[in-house]
């Protein structure tokens, strides 16, 4: 922890691996491609099947949802290295389709749950199967702030790596998803994308791709939006595609070697949060 | 924890819960929840549904941010948050709490309707924001105290609440806020009732935890509220009560099981122990999981076993006394982790351990030392499991004195 001049708190933390999926979007090699050259980027819906490391029984079991944080965050490092991460799980609305199911049942006669739709109906159920995907037995934390969880999953991943309580010095898998809510919803939470997304966080700068200093905004400063069209309407697709402006930093600076260092502000209640981004020589 | 407040069926506030548990007085009562037709017992908070939201708040209105305003009502709570208001600043003011299902009951009996059953789409009053999504609780809070320092709900399931004390130690280490307000709520609803008897889990009778012939748990309600704040900053009316520790891990086993052998039981409650930076021998009493499932509390004092038997004890049984209060509120699942929190640093304050209460014959297969008869005795350390699906484990140490 460091404070800046005018005293308020910043977190230094390092981007060490990116792992995407959106539409269009399998891959961080893609998402640069898309970032850096946007007019021949196609936008098309995410894959009904993905790439899953979870074993054939669970996989049957997990969702949509779950598939989507899960294939974002294996393209972020080997399975043996990222079940040492401590791991922060964040989403607006977590799994709407599953309560929409059970809902449906508890509205037929006898209420039928099934047992899987219900533990499949936890917030922290894509954390779950990651854990047991991965054998991962580290602290796991699955996180909401409505339409404010993006920062604040990038707050929780940031504060957890540089606690004291972090003897281990263990990095931090930051996860953040969110699917296309069901009818039902569709209305009240305007998502009209799936998107997922995973950094691997360290406090070492060893092969990161970036430097990160996290603080509290003001309120005053205007949120990031990405110039071209097409990616700024994938960056209002889904809440958790705010992040595009932090990765276009990166992918610029990784396609042209412009490492200019830049701020971007999230939304975060009524404060935001500024992230700079100083993006670093990566062979 | 320089002040709190804990609601539940047995009783609202800090006194009533003290009284039920100094008296061995279960809130636990035969099943009348609305058209639930499951033959079970559960720990439903009277009085929820008389409480009236502010009009400013009204689109928030659902039971479980009913609850969390009856709670907070109770125990001068929301005074002693206008005075860290004052002292902090309500930007230096942090909110973190846990639940598991938010104000969902209100949707699901909006599915059981005609109008929904023809159109398919949500009555009006219906907000998603405001009732339905796990947020909503923080949001009700924040709102309604006017705090605007950060803020985020944990749902982890079973130990929600009891993570949110970790996460929110770590933001005040950090200083991205001063205090923070901490704690769970969770509510009643259709998902959890059918849902855990579909994996029956729900015992018929009332939650017997450690009982040889325990089957099963009784599904309760339940909210608390803690102000956290550094122990040098602390204006605290009562004796304070410190979180010395807390130890967080994952089972990565099964969803809705917990690892028979407690491994990730286990490993909480040692990295908590490791924190508080004392000895297992120096915890005076396990304010245990315990969920009166057959499989819970089984690999829960597996877990114990390994902490409290393997150490270099003084002479003198190895063993730890422990018991579950469940038996008192069923299980509030979100709300466990901070009313079981609650439950341990009333106990502090009052040098009281509380028996197993519903418990007719011990589990001989269990090892620990199971309360019988609640004891009265000088309590200085208290270890606080907290256990959800998806194999999220947290254990919290709570001590009389700082570290």
């Amino acid at each position: 922890m460091l404070s800046d001049s005018g005293g308020a708190v910043l977190l230094k933390l390092y981007i060490k691996t990116i792992g995407i999926i959106a539409p269009g979007i399998r891959t961080w090699n893609e998402a640069k491609k898309a970032l850096c050259d946007p007019d021949n980027y196609v936008s098309c819906p995410v894959d009904k099947k993905l790439d899953s490391l979870l074993p054939a029984n669970e996989r049957r079991r997990a969702t949509r949802v779950t598939q989507l944080a899960l294939a974002a965050a294996q393209q972020t490092g080997s399975p043996e290295a990222l079940s040492q991460c401590l791991q922060v799980f964040s989403s607006s609305n977590g799994d709407l389709s599953t309560f929409n199911q059970i809902s449906l049942a508890l509205a037929m006669a006898g209420r039928p749950v099934s047992p899987t739709r219900f533990h499949n109906s936890v917030h922290n159920a894509p954390a779950g199967y990651w854990s047991i995907a991965t054998q991962s037995q580290t602290p796991s934390t699955s996180i909401t702030a409505y339409t404010d969880s993006l920062a604040a999953g990038l707050l929780e991943a940031s504060v957890q790596l540089n606690a004291h309580d972090n003897v281990n010095k263990r990095d931090c898998l930051l996860v953040c998803y969110d699917e296309i809510p069901p009818d039902a919803f569709s209305s009240q939470f305007i998502i009209t994308e799936e998107f997922a997304c995973a950094l691997t966080l360290s406090q070492s700068s060893e092969n990161a791709l970036a430097e990160l200093h996290i603080s509290l905004g003001s309120g005053s400063e205007a949120l990031s939006e990405l110039s071209h069209n097409s990616m700024e309407a994938l960056r209002l697709s889904n809440p958790q595609a705010a992040l595009l402006p932090l990765l276009n930093i990166i992918a610029h600076a990784q396609y042209n070697q412009n490492l200019h260092t830049a701020t971007i502000t999230l939304p975060y209640f009524e404060l935001g949060i500024n992230i700079r981004v100083t993006p670093l020589q990566h062979d | 924890m320089s002040h709190f407040t804990v609601t539940t069926a047995a009783g609202c506030g800090n006194q009533a819960n003290l009284e039920a548990l100094n008296n061995g007085i279960s809130g636990l009562q035969y099943n009348d929840f609305l058209d639930v037709e499951l033959d079970t017992w559960i720990g439903r908070i009277k009085g929820i549904e008389q409480q009236h939201l502010p009009d400013t708040l009204k689109k928030y209105h659902c039971r479980n941010n009913q609850l969390a305003y009856l709670a907070l009502q109770q125990d001068n709570f929301i005074s002693v948050v206008e005075q860290a208001k004052k002292q902090y600043g309500t930007d230096r003011l942090g909110i973190f709490l846990g639940t598991s299902t938010s104000g969902i009951l209100s949707t699901e009996l909006a599915y059981q309707t005609e109008q929904f059953r023809q159109s398919g789409q949500l009555p009006e009053t219906i907000h998603l924001r405001e009732q339905h999504n796990s947020f909503s609780i923080a949001e009700f809070v924040r709102t309604l105290l006017q705090i605007k320092g950060p803020a985020q709900v944990i749902s982890t399931a079973c130990s929600s609440s009891a993570k949110v004390f970790a996460s929110a130690a770590r933001y005040i280490e950090l200083g991205l806020c001063d205090a923070a307000i901490v704690g769970g709520v969770d509510s009643l609803c259709l998902t959890t009732l059918y849902g855990f008897n579909s994996l029956e889990l729900v015992a018929k009778d009332v939650c017997r935890p450690a009982d040889q012939h325990r089957n099963g748990l009784s599904i309760g309600e339940g909210a608390a509220f803690i102000l956290l704040e550094k122990p040098e900053k602390t204006h605290s009316q009562q004796a304070p009560v410190y979180l010395k520790g807390y130890g967080e891990s994952s089972d990565a086993y099964h969803m809705s099981s917990p690892h028979p052998e407690g491994r990730g039981a286990f490993q909480a409650m040692q990295s908590a122990i490791k924190m508080a930076q004392i000895d297992a021998g120096d915890i005076d009493y396990v304010n245990l999981h315990g969920t009166a499932t057959p499989v819970n509390d089984l690999m829960e004092d597996k877990a114990l076993a390994q902490i409290f038997c393997s150490q270099k004890m003084q002479p003198g049984p190895k063993k730890v006394v422990c018991s579950s209060t469940k038996g008192w509120t069923g299980h509030t699942l979100g709300a466990a982790g901070g009313v079981e929190a609650v439950y341990s640093a009333l106990c502090i304050q009052n040098n009281f351990m509380p028996q197993s209460l519903n418990t007719q014959t011990v589990d001989p297969l269990l090892t620990q030392s199971i309360l019988q008869q609640s004891q009265y005795s000088n309590v200085q350390n208290i270890a606080s499991n907290s256990f959800g699906f998806g194999g999220n484990n947290c254990c919290l140490i709570l001590g009389g004195q700082s570290c």
